[in-house]
Parts: structure tokens; sequence; C-alpha cells
């Protein structure tokens, strides 16, 4: 579909599409990587904005 | 394990915050007075600072740079000391940025209502003002990336990647779309022309809705949902692939602003195509939120906060699915240029931007001033009575988008257009607009309560400006080299993140912007458009000056009905001179693209005086003043030089005959109103405006007179 849409440019569409290609294979790296992450640093991640303070804590067990 | 003592700086977010809502209500007051203008015109008040077009630029602006920015930065400064576990890194950073920050907001408000306007949507400020912003928005950058350098935090929560992305796009748009060469202090031409300054312009505007509305507050949604929620995200894992996917797609979509226009035609598909890709990012992330609360929604039954955050998130969810969908051509078609694109907006603005930054604020100054909310009751009705207001502002527009545009497109069995009369669609939609101010104003008395309610709180807390707070210093591993090679990977982490940033958002910008400037065939030259006379050149800056481009097109897609009702369909070739181009986005008037010629100079110089007087019933405001004020004449060289560097072929030495020039034809436009018994000064800006008005879209019809 893309190389249809991105033919209709003369002399950009190598351009387009390299840049397109390079976007794909970054995209599915991310994906990988974000798949076989550590599952301990995900929870720790997530929980990240939750530990802030002492003051949090109090207030959150009312 | 060494523990830090070290303390959060408090003041910075407090003062954001009060500058958030000082704002919000400013912002508000200037949009519900634009709102009532266009079914009361005697509210513009006849003198030029209040006039619509130049209030709709200060009611943008203060929206989305002052209530929305500040909001962004109030949350930035309270969350990212917290997840880096870090003070800022410089008190003094902070403030030049909160004060820099409302000293721009200030010459903002100052320079619109005073005409002072590059007319660029969202970037009207004069160049002067474009450097202070850089220069403040690099402060901010720096002190942030400061901060996460030195943060205690092995990890950076996903919320800062957020705030990188912001910071780093942002800056990389607000400087390409200001290029421009300075005239004089104030007055400033970009050196893009006609097709290239709209693409470039929509580049940058679409790119600010993603990276001024959307990504800081989804990077603050990361944050203050789980706080007010009292659990974790959702996923960690999809807040990733959301947050790298939405900005690898939005930086292509921008064109999507620019569909059927004299853009070619392969910018066009790909902002499309894009447009609908970025449907699936941002329905990751609303979902992600969304989820967050599952098990919990008991929690939202009786929290204000959390009912602002899951309105505000569904809001984000609709705007997001309206987007790709007013992308596709044929809903664009219908869309363009009507109602339906500011209910669009205000989903955004309205529900997921103010919502947000509501929930935000009714969490986190209680936090501040170390007390409870003074009543969750009046939290509970402003967030009923916003609710209510956004629904009563966004659906009317939506009907009166689609009934104006199905208007315009209406034919008769016999082929002629059913509504010739543009005003007749306008008059059609009136009661839309008055229930729409309506909405409006729910929205603002709801703006008022979380004011006093705030004030209160704020009387019955008590505030520090320093929170004391400790945490182990950041340390890796055992072994000792080991551990300084780490460190200095995880410091610089935060620099390579904004490289990597900067790199993702450049590819995208890059393939939409390079072609049109290297391949010159892209825009076809026509021959017989010519630069604009000097006066004319005046003219057109007297248009840009009093705002016209808010409520008129010049731009005519080829459709039957608009060719029918406007002329031949814009050519990219007609506005090769057009520094800045000036198609707009709005027709709250009809498109003046072919307007030369159509009417006497007797007939504007009337109706610019009093448009009802031409056209009863007209909501178009007056402008008397432009009768009496005396145009500039002595810039007329410096703004013909200028135009020349910029590529506009006025021969070598023309500055010197420009005024000469000027004056002649100023003259005979005087003589004539005078035979028709009007007494007019020739160097008065109408004169100058109507030499504009009377040239705008002729350069074509003169070649089809000659081929003939
Ligand atoms: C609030 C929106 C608004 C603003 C701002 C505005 N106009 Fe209009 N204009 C209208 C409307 C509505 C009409 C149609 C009714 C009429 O003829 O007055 C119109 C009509 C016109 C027409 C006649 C078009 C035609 O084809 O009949 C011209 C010319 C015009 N405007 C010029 C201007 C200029 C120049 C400015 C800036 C100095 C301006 N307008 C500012 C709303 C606006």
């Amino acid at each position: 579909m893309f190389k249809n849409i991105l033919k209709s440019v003369e002399g950009t569409d190598t351009f387009s599409i390299i840049a397109m290609i390079v976007f794909f294979l970054f995209f599915i790296y991310i994906i990988y990587r974000t798949f076989y992450m550590d599952k301990k640093v995900i929870d720790k991640m997530s929980h990240l904005p939750l530990e802030d303070d002492a003051e949090d804590l109090k207030t959150n067990k009312e | 394990m060494s523990v830090e003592r070290f303390s959060y700086d408090n003041q910075s977010p407090k003062l954001f915050a009060l500058a958030t809502i000082f704002w919000g209500v400013v912002a508000m007051l200037v949009g519900l007075t634009i709102a009532i203008q266009l079914y009361v015109p005697a509210l513009n008040l006849g003198i030029p600072y209040t006039t619509f077009g130049r209030l709709r630029p200060l009611h943008t602006n203060a929206a989305i740079f002052a209530f929305v920015g500040n909001a962004i930065f109030a949350g930035i400064y309270y969350s990212l000391q917290r997840i880096s576990k870090a003070r800022m890194y410089s008190d003094v950073l902070s403030k030049i940025h909160f004060w820099g920050w409302q000293l721009i907001i200030v010459a903002a408000a100052v320079t619109l209502v005073s005409g002072i306007t590059t007319s660029k949507e969202y970037a009207e400020l004069e160049w002067p003002i474009d450097i202070a912003i850089a220069v403040v928005w690099v402060v901010f950058g720096w002190n942030m990336i400061g901060t996460l350098v030195k943060r205690r935090e092995k990890h950076i929560y996903v919320a800062a990647w957020f705030y990188i992305a912001t910071f780093v796009t942002v800056a990389v748009l607000h400087i390409g779309n200001s290029i421009e060469l300075p005239v004089s202090f104030l007055k400033s031409y970009p050196v893009y022309a006609g097709v290239q300054d709209a693409l470039v312009q929509w580049w940058y505007g679409h790119n600010a809705v993603a990276f001024f509305l959307t990504t800081p507050f989804l990077g603050l949604m990361y944050y203050f949902l789980p706080k007010a929620a009292n659990r974790p995200i959702f996923s960690y894992k999809l807040s990733i692939v959301h947050f790298w996917s939405l900005i690898f797609i939005y930086i292509w979509a921008g064109p999507h602003h620019l569909l059927y226009t004299a853009l070619p035609n392969w910018a066009q598909s790909l902002g499309t195509a894009f447009s609908i890709m970025l449907w699936m990012p941002s329905w990751g992330g609303m979902l992600n939120g969304l989820l967050t609360l599952r098990g919990a929604w008991d929690k939202v039954r009786d929290d204000p906060v959390l009912k602002f955050l899951v309105v505000s998130i569904t809001a984000y969810g609709m705007a997001t699915f309206e987007g790709p969908m007013l992308a596709l051509k044929n809903v664009n078609a219908i869309a363009h240029y009507t109602d339906w694109i500011p209910a669009h907006v205000h989903v955004g603005t309205l529900g997921w931007n103010g919502f947000m930054t509501f929930g935000v604020l009714y969490w986190m100054i209680p936090k501040l001033f170390k007390t409870k909310l003074y009543s969750k009751k009046l939290a509970t009705a402003h967030f009923w009575i916003g609710t209510l207001g956004i629904i009563t502002w966004v659906i009317p527009m939506w009907w009166s988008g689609i009934t104006q545009s199905l208007m315009w497109k209406e034919f008769t069995p016999l082929g002629l257009l059913k509504y010739p009369n543009f005003l007749e669609t306008v008059l059609q939609i009136i009661p839309m607009y008055i229930i729409r101010s309506v909405g409006g104003t729910l929205y603002f008395v709801g703006m008022l309560m979380l004011t006093y309610n705030l004030i209160k709180t704020m009387k019955l807390g008590s505030f520090a400006k320093n929170e004391d707070a400790e945490a182990p210093a950041l340390v890796m591993g055992e072994n000792k080299l080991r551990r300084g090679m780490a460190h200095r990977w995880l410091e610089s982490k935060p620099i390579l993140f904004t490289v990597a940033t900067f790199i993702v958002i450049s590819i995208g910008g890059l393939v939409e912007i390079v072609p049109t400037y290297l391949i010159k065939s892209n825009i076809p030259t026509i021959a017989s458009v010519k630069p604009y006379s000097p006066l004319e050149l005046q003219g057109r800056d007297v248009y840009i000056s009093e705002g016209c481009n808010n409520c008129h097109s010049q731009l005519i897609r080829p459709f039957r009905s608009e060719v029918e009702r406007y002329g031949e369909y814009s050519k990219a070739g007609e506005f090769v001179y057009d520094h800045p181009f000036l198609w707009g986005s709005k027709r709250t008037g009809p498109d003046l693209a072919r307007i030369g010629g159509k009417y006497s100079d007797m007939w504007h110089y009337l109706h610019m005086q009093n448009p009802r007087q031409m056209s009863p019933g007209s909501i178009m405001p007056e402008y008397p003043w432009l009768l009496e004020n005396r145009l500039d004449v002595e810039s007329t060289p410096a703004k013909i030089s200028v135009m020349r560097k910029l590529g506009v072929p006025y021969p070598e030495g023309y500055e010197g005959k420009a005024i000469a020039d000027l004056n002649k034809q100023a003259n005979s436009i005087a003589d004539a109103l005078l035979d028709n018994g009007i007494i007019v000064e020739p160097d008065a800006e109408i004169i100058a405006l109507i030499a504009y008005l009377q040239r705008l879209g002729t350069d074509i019809k003169t070649k089809v007179a000659e081929t003939k």
C-alpha cells in the first residue's frame, strides 16, 4: 500500500521507502526488546511512582 | 548503602499551578468572548484590540501555551523530582523558566491584541518573542535533563520519556517553523512561501498538538493516575510500545490538515496513511490508562480526582478516534473549514487537557499544602458541570459543522447552488453558536469553582518551599571498575535518549518536508503569477494584522460546489510569492482566494466600514479604524528588500521606486472612490486593503482571459 502511495513521488520514493523500512525495523526491535524485558525490572518500574515518599504511604493507608 | 538526604523543590510546582489557574481563567474568558462575538458582532466593540480576528489567536495561545503549558510544567516539576528521587537540577534555572514563561505570555497577549502577528496558527508570535521562547524552552530542557542525570533512581520511569520527547520535539518544531527574516523589530516574513510554508506550518501545527498537548499529558497520566488510584499502571510494557509508536507515527501525519489543497498528492496520502496508523498507539495508551482502574471503579465513584482523570482519558480516546477519521479524504471533504474541527479540538482541550489538569491540580495542591481538599463536594460538582459544559459545547458544533457543509454543497435540480449566498448558511447555524456559548459558560463556571476550592485549600494547609526526602545514593554492582562504567552509562542515558528521540522525530519530518524543497517540479510555476505591488503587499499586511485569516480561507478546493461558488480551484503555483501563506483553516466567512474583481472598491469600503451595510445580518466585525489609520508607507522599501532576499523577483533597486508606485496606485483608488462620493485619504489603510483584495486570485483570471 505504502509503495503505491510513495510511488507517486518522483525521485523521493527511495528516500521515503528507506525511511519507512528503518522505521519498521526499529519498531520491531523495540517490541522485541520490550517483550523480553526482565519481569522484575518491569515490576520495579511500574511501582516507581508509588514509592515516592513517606507522606504518601501515610495518606494511602487511611 | 549510604542514604542521602535532600529536599524536593515544591515552590516551582506551586508557582506553575497558580499560573495555570490564573491563565486558565483568562483563556476561557477570552474564548467565551469570541464565542459570543459570533452572534453578537457588537461585542467586537468597534475597536481594533478586541475584534475576533485578534482575540481568536489570543484565546488559542492562552489556552495552549499559558493554561496547558503551565499545567505541564507544574506536573513535570512535581513528578520528575519524585520519580528521579532528586531535587530539580538548578533552582536558578527553575526560576528563569517560570518567570521567563510568564513574561512571554504577557508579551504574547500585548502583541496579539495590537495586531502584531505572523498569522501562522499557534505560532503567531513575532520573532523577538520566538527567540525568547527558544531560550526559555532550552532552560526548561536543561533543567529537566540535568535532574535526570543526577537522579538517585536507577531506572527512568516512562513518564520522563514523554517529558523528554516533548522537550526535544517542541524545540525542533518551534525553530523549524519560526525561520523568518525580520523586516523591523516586530515584523518579519517567513522564509518559506505558499505550499512549502503551509506544509511546514502544519507539520508544526499538527505536532504541536502531538507534542505539546499529548505527549506531556501522557507523561502526567502515567504518573498521576497510578498516584491517584494508588496502583501501578496496567501494563508497563504497553507503555513502552505506546511511547515509541506514538512519537514515530505522529510526526508524519501533518499533511492531513491540507487535504484537497494545492499540496502535492503524495504528501496528502502520506498524511492520511499515518493518521490512520496513529489510531492504534493512541488507543493503546487510552486502554492502558483505563485498565489501570480495573477492579477499582468503586474508588472512581467517590473520588473527584479519578473522575476527572477517567473522563480525560476517555476524551483522549474519542479525539484520537475522531482524528484519523477526519483524515480520511471523504470525511475531510465535509468537515474541513467547518465547526466540526473546533468541535474535535475542544474534545481534546476541554476534555483531555482540561480535565487532566483539573484532576492533577485537585490531587497536587492538597499534597503541596499538606492538607485535604477543601471541598470534595464542590470538586464533584465541578466535574459534573464541566462534563455538561463539554457536551453542550461539542454537540452543537458537530451539528453546525455538518449542516453548514451540506448547505455549501447542495445543488438545485437545475445544477445551481441551492444557497449561493454564503451568509444564508451562516444564519442557519447561529442557534448552534448560542448553545455552544452556553456550554462554554458552564465550563467556565466550573473553572471558577476550582479556583475557589483550591484557594480555600491553600488557606487551610501550610506550605513549605522545600520538602525533605531521603533516598539511597545511586550505586551499581560490587566491582568498582564495572560500577564506574555502568554509572557513566546510566548518567548519559537521558542524553542518549534525548538524541534517540531527536533522530526518530527527524526522520518523519524530513521525509515530509525535504522533497518539496529539493524538487521544484512539485510546485509548477505559473507564468502569469506576479509579485504583489507595494500597495498590495502593504494591504496584505493589514489583512494579517487584523487576523482576517481567522475567518476567511484563501484556498478553493477542487470540488464542483466550491468552483461554482468561488471560481477556479487554487493551484500551487499561485502562492509562490506568499510569505506567509494565508490559506486559513476555518470558513466563518466565505473564501477570498478569488475575491478580486468580484465587487467594486466602493463595496469593499462600505463593507469594511460596517459589513451589515452591504450584507444585512452579517457576523463579520466592523473595521471603521481602517478608514482613518494611516499606512506606514515608510516601511515599504524594507519590506520589498526582505521579500527579494526571500526570492520574490522584485528588480534590483526597486526599493527606491516602491513608494512612488505605491502612491500612484493608492491615488488612483482614492480618486475612483471620490468619484463615488467617498472622501478618503490615499494613505489610509483601507486603500491598501482594497488593493490587496482586488488583486486576490486575478493572476489566473487574467490568464484565462488572455488565452480566450
Ligand atoms: C468573525 C469572522 C470574520 C472576520 C474576522 C472577518 N470576516 Fe469577512 N466575512 C465574514 C462573514 C460571515 C462574511 C459573509 C457576510 C458578509 O458579506 O459580510 C464575510 C464577508 C467578507 C467579504 C465578502 C466576501 C464575498 O465573497 O461576499 C470580504 C471581502 C471580507 N469578508 C473581507 C474581510 C477582511 C478583509 C477581514 C479582515 C479585515 C475580514 N473579512 C474579517 C466573517 C469575518
